[in-house]
């Protein structure tokens, strides 16, 4: 298990010091002078012994390989800028972001896990039946609905028709747990039902494969009741596949928050990586993007060790 | 081909999802000549009303026919969906096949850098790359087409490192056929199935991004008519006209669903272990 976890990990920092290479690049092809980008000032005004003077001080007068261990050592140590939109730290604004954005993708995603499992399960024992069919339309139906649209239906529904819910705003949950609560189902849903809609398809065919093998066959043969085949026999043996999954969205919802977060205004790390890209903040949204793609990498090398330490076979390949 | 055709049209579900992708592409085709007004033309008197027998889908907040726009939206809709596929298609695949073919270093390095793309969440990355290059259509086929070489490589590898251990593989390499040759005639259609699949999927894919990043205001910029842009205006006006953020939104499902359905039923035409 040990030797897994090192090579898993190995090549888990190989991948983060890739992703660190992409970041770092597309910063450098970005529009704009550098030190415009970086300064968070225009270079038309300054004079030509100016903006040398700040080439310098940035470090832009260095080699590429260089500049990239410069920038890399300024990561490692949180100096990860001043956002030119605030003025405040790049590292201080994702600090208080990301807990809005982990807040709101964990709850979508235990709303996925919920939903997903419970009608996958449903739907593989009581397969061609109608809980079947439904089940399946719901998948195929969350699959291809835009989360977007489903959270502009949500709003219409719950907050302008039934004024049951807030539309827009966030409340830490400091402030007031409830108000907060309320302030996140509706994008937590819009976010969950089309995730929920992968877990199910996978518990489904999972299960099924599961419910066909002999050993399930020679249970029912010796007259075990159906709960105990179906609770511990068949959802024990399909879960591997399912916590490989649950565990690989979960980074991708970090990510997949952007539009929910502007439709539903809230203050998250998507709503930043937008509002970077609209005022030209270069510096921010490249710290939306080197933490997200980083958490992305851990989650995975996480869930890569869990599904080993859950199945012998995989460490053992 | 014929099990794939029968597939096609298997069902009601199959057969809906087919006219619904033929009228899209009629509709991105013809738009000139199936929509009833200019899509641009504004109206100051005739702003946010419902459908009518002159405007069938209603007007937006400027007048403008929502019917009209629809229709030039699908254009938008069809190039993205098909550019950016074709550029996933034109880098992921041969990258998987080389990669599954060569195995050990060409292999890891390959895979360690689609691994690395992997690990930036796609509408995010899509969201940078837009911002990189530019709003217009194109950069946002590319933007979203890049996103999806992980997706394209990995399948291609995939399916390449189970061929390429076939006998007929290894007694192509024993005669000594150089690898070009080896991956064009023997890999390459011997992995098309699953790649065709995934293109289904990858379109319904760009088309959500596309909409995503357009409703965002990063996309294809107004006053071009596109859905993800009709979406973000007509939720300015959600309280007083929910019509125009339906509208544009159910459009947008539907062919995502018609795709998804078609994928489902090309998949199972095309995967010889289903088609009984």
């Amino acid at each position: 298990m040990l030797r897994f976890i090192a090579h898993r990990s190995l090549q888990s920092i190989i991948v983060l010091f890739l992703v660190t290479v992409i970041v770092f690049a597309l910063m450098r092809i970005l529009p704009g002078d550098p030190v415009a980008i970086i300064a968070g000032t225009g270079v038309e005004g300054l004079t030509a012994e100016e903006e040398a003077r700040l080439r310098a001080r940035f470090g832009l007068d260095q080699p590429l390989p260089m500049q990239y261990l410069d920038w890399i050592r300024n990561v490692l140590v949180g100096d990860w800028g001043i956002s030119t939109r605030t003025g405040v730290p790049v590292w201080t604004e994702l600090a208080h972001r990301a807990p809005i954005t982990a807040q709101l993708a964990l709850t979508a995603w235990l709303i996925a896990v919920l939903v997903g499992v419970t009608t996958g399960v449903a739907a593989a024992i009581y397969r061609r039946t109608p809980i079947d069919s439904f089940s399946t339309a719901f998948a195929m139906f969350g699959i291809s609905m835009p989360d977007f649209w489903l959270g502009i239906l949500l709003i219409l529904v719950f907050s302008v028709w039934m004024g049951l819910l807030p539309s827009v705003g966030y409340v830490s949950p400091a402030t007031d747990l409830l108000l907060n609560l309320k302030h996140l189902l509706l994008p937590a849903l819009a976010l969950g039902l089309s995730e929920a809609a992968v877990f199910m398809r996978q518990t489904r065919s999972g299960m099924l494969e599961v419910l066909g093998q002999d050993f399930i066959r020679v249970a029912r043969a010796k007259g075990t009741p159906e709960r105990v085949i179906i609770w511990h026999h068949t959802l024990k043996n399909a879960s591997l596949p399912i916590v490989t999954i649950m565990g690989l969205r979960f980074g991708r919802l970090i990510g997949g928050t952007v539009v929910i977060e502007t439709i539903f205004g809230l203050p998250g790390l998507g709503r930043l990586a937008v509002q970077s890209i609209v005022m030209r903040d270069y510096l921010a949204l490249q710290g939306v993007v080197l933490l997200v793609a980083l958490f992305v990498v851990v989650i995975n090398l996480i869930t890569d060790i869990i599904y080993a330490a859950l199945d012998p076979r995989i460490r053992l390949a | 081909m014929r099990d794939v055709a029968v597939r096609l049209v298997a069902g009601p579900l199959e057969i809906v999802s087919l006219i619904v992708i033929l009228l899209l592409v009629a509709a991105a085709v013809a738009a000139p000549l199936l929509a009833p007004f200019d899509p641009a033309a504004a109206d100051g008197f005739n702003t946010l009303r419902g459908p009518s027998s002159r405007n069938l889908l209603g007007t937006d907040f400027l007048g403008r026919d929502v019917l009209s726009r629809l229709i030039y939206g699908a254009q938008v809709t069809a190039a993205v969906a098909i550019g950016s596929v074709a550029i996933s298609i034109l880098f992921g695949v041969p990258l998987g096949l080389v990669s599954g073919y060569f195995k050990g270093l060409t292999d890891t390095v390959i895979m360690r850098f689609i691994d690395a793309l992997y690990a930036f969440p796609p509408l995010l990355l899509s969201l940078v790359l837009v911002a990189m290059l530019g709003p217009s259509m194109y950069n946002v086929m590319i933007a979203v087409g890049v996103i999806m070489i992980p997706t394209f490589c990995r399948l291609a590898r995939a399916q390449a490192l189970v061929v390429s251990a076939q006998t007929y593989v290894v007694a192509a390499q024993t005669i000594g056929t150089p690898a070009h040759r080896i991956i064009l005639w023997h890999l390459w259609p011997n992995i098309a199935a699953p790649v065709i699949v995934q293109l289904t999927i990858g379109m319904a894919w760009a088309i959500l991004a596309e909409a995503a990043l357009s409703y965002l205001g990063v996309g294809v910029r107004p006053p071009t008519p596109t859905w993800g842009v009709m979406l973000a205006e007509g939720f300015q006006y959600l309280r007083i006209n929910p019509w125009l953020s339906f509208i544009p939104g159910m459009a947008i499902f539907l062919t995502v669903f018609a795709l998804n359905i078609l994928g489902d039923a090309l998949r199972d035409g095309l995967d010889p272990r289903l088609r009984n």
